[in-house]
């Protein structure tokens, strides 16, 4: 080989060493801009619904671009990267990351029947399934749990706040069974937007107010289906508070209708109450007037009794007296008797005598 | 003259350049917009819900924009949910104060509504006013009313069953007077009779005495003979 050959062999192989060089670097930026576009479909669409598992380093998530190149498939750090949102102290994720909505349904479901599980009191698990009410300073507030913020109008919810208003178990067992059958809905299959918004809806409901769930949730279900899922579920509250402004007045209308009647029966009532007090004294008045007319025959009685036991001692007196008259009479007859009987004996005695001196002479 | 090493080289050579010029060429021209974009294409008018590029910067303007939206979002949720909770607490605070009003429409007293200003709502805190009966008295609670009602029916009955009672014992003593009056009658006829008897005793006695004395002189003239005679 001369200089030349030489010279262009060493040429060449730098020029192939270089383009090589190239090659990778270019390998590698391409995975970085196809790893950040896949981020901002996910982050548009959210992860897959159902299906996507992860194999070895990588997911098999399918995502459809618009230049019509697909991805298939992402790194499993990634996707790390992508749900970087723990999602709060209560529903927050640790291990592998969820591949689709439905892993990430289950999982929550599973932590609320978890949480259910270890609380103690009926009162507890109702708080957090429908909510409690309390009154701190004499002022009644409400707390919604799950089940307020899952209703979807305004019959649920009153439905749920019906059942946190007696935290008894009962209830609480009713509101664990209509939560577990509203998370069994959300699997349901269906169109893939009907799914992908009962998703949205389900995981927003569980806990609104914690920012770092939300940011999970959004994260899971795609900015677009979360933004629609608290759009419509914003308009469900306003829906919900404007039916019960409106049943302000219905209330209110029953209420009046109420004490109209009852200001009305009072009335009449009363009037009745007027009469009645008036035959009430006429009465009273009737009573105390035979009262003494009793009281008068019981004391008229009371002399004739007088009088006749007095009749009655004095009949016996006289009648005493009358016995001993009689006998007075008696003594004086049987005293005549006897003298007749002595006089004719005297007589007798005495004829006999004259007879005695008459033959004498 | 080429050794056959230097030849395999160039055709090695000749079919890596092909390639890479295929690659280039395939590159420049199926090149995606992940950098390029529509010069007329800004963030304002970015539409966030059109799948319709790769370039990155419009996707990172899809997703702000969809982040500026869902933080208006979030907003409005929690004041509508906000507003659902307040709008129940009050629904049910007023039925709380309407069951309140009833039960005083039952037990106290009727109190004129005052209502809210601009409002057909009633102001549940405000007091009233007495509502005034025909006889311009306050009107008082239908339940203490209906109660004073039956207390005075009960009365009524008691104060009947009173008289009825007393009527009853004045007949029972008006018959009772009635065979004491003939008692009396008959003993004051008794008693008549027994003076009577007494004085025709009396005349009695005074006959039967007198015959006494007069059969007494008459045995002692015959005892007073019987003993002159008796004597001589």
């Amino acid at each position: 080989m001369n200089k030349w050959g030489i010279g262009l062999l060493i040429v060449n192989l730098l020029a192939a060493v270089g383009l090589t060089y190239y090659a990778l670097e270019d390998r590698a930026k391409r995975r970085d801009i196809n790893a950040a576009v896949a981020r901002y479909y996910l982050a548009l669409h959210g992860l897959p619904v159902d299906g996507a598992k992860i194999s070895g380093d990588s997911v098999d998530i399918h995502i459809e671009t618009a230049n019509g190149v697909p991805i298939d498939g992402i790194p499993v750090k990634v996707l790390q990267t992508y749900l970087d949102a723990p999602g709060g102290a209560r529903f927050g994720a640790t291990g592998d990351p969820v591949t689709t909505q439905f892993a990430e349904v289950n999982r929550v479901v599973q932590q609320v029947n978890a949480a259910v599980g270890g609380m103690n009191t009926p009162r507890e698990k109702l708080a957090f399934l429908a909510g409690s009410f309390a009154n701190p300073g004499g002022r009644r507030t409400f707390t919604p749990g799950i089940l307020v913020y899952l209703a979807r109008n305004a019959d649920d919810r009153d439905a749920a706040r019906e059942l946190a208003k007696n935290p008894n178990g009962e209830n609480a067992g009713k509101a664990l069974q209509i939560f577990s059958k509203i998370a069994a809905d959300v699997t349901t299959p269906g169109a893939d937007s009907v799914v992908r918004s009962r998703v949205a809806h389900f995981l927003t409901s569980l806990e609104p107010t914690d920012d770092g769930w939300q940011k999970r949730v959004a994260l899971v279900v795609g900015l677009r289906t979360y933004l629609k899922a608290i759009s419509e579920q914003d308009l469900v509250f306003q829906d919900i508070a404007n039916r019960v402004a409106r049943r302000y007045e219905d209330d209110q209308a029953t209420f009046v209708a109420q004490y109209q009647l009852l200001t009305k029966l009072s009335i009449q009532r009363s009037l009745l109450l007027s009469r009645q007090e008036e035959i009430k004294n006429e009465l009273d008045v009737q009573q105390q007037k035979d009262s003494e007319l009793l009281n008068m025959k019981k004391s008229s009685k009371d002399k004739s009794v007088k009088i006749f036991e007095d009749l009655s001692k004095e009949v016996a007196t006289q009648s005493a007296a009358n016995a001993a008259l009689e006998s007075a009479v008696h003594n004086s007859q049987r005293t005549v008797g006897q003298l007749l009987d002595e006089i004719l004996k005297l007589e007798a005695d005495l004829n006999a005598v004259e007879q005695q001196r008459n033959k004498g002479r | 003259m080429l050794t056959p090493i230097a030849k395999a080289l160039v055709f090695f050579n000749l079919l890596a350049s092909v390639g890479l010029l295929s690659w280039a060429a395939s590159a420049a021209f199926n090149r995606p917009d992940y950098a390029q974009k529509p010069a007329d294409v800004t963030k304002g008018n970015e539409d966030p819900y059109a799948d319709d590029t790769d370039n990155i910067e419009r996707l990172q303007w899809k997703v702000e924009k969809l982040s500026d939206a869902i933080k208006y979002a979030q907003t409005g949720y929690a004041r509508s949910s906000a507003a659902a909770s307040d709008a129940e607490l009050i629904r049910e605070y007023r039925a709380g104060k309407f069951a309140v009003k009833l039960g005083e429409a039952r037990n106290g007293a009727f109190k004129t509504f005052v209502y809210l200003p601009k409002s057909a709502l009633i102001d549940v805190n405000a007091p009233g006013e007495p509502v005034l009966g025909v006889d311009k008295k306050p009107v008082r609670g239908l339940d203490s009313v209906q109660q004073d009602l039956a207390k005075s029916i009960r009365d009524s009955d008691g104060f009947l069953t009173q008289s009825e009672q007393r009527r009853n014992e004045f007949k029972a003593l008006a018959l009772d007077m009635d065979v004491l009056d003939a008692k009396i009658a008959k003993q004051k006829d008794i008693l008549v009779q027994l003076k009577n008897e007494y004085e025709y005793l009396s005349d009695r006695r005074t006959d039967w005495d007198s015959q006494l004395r007069t059969l007494k002189k008459r045995k002692d003239q015959v005892s007073a003979v019987m003993a002159r005679l008796a004597g001589k």
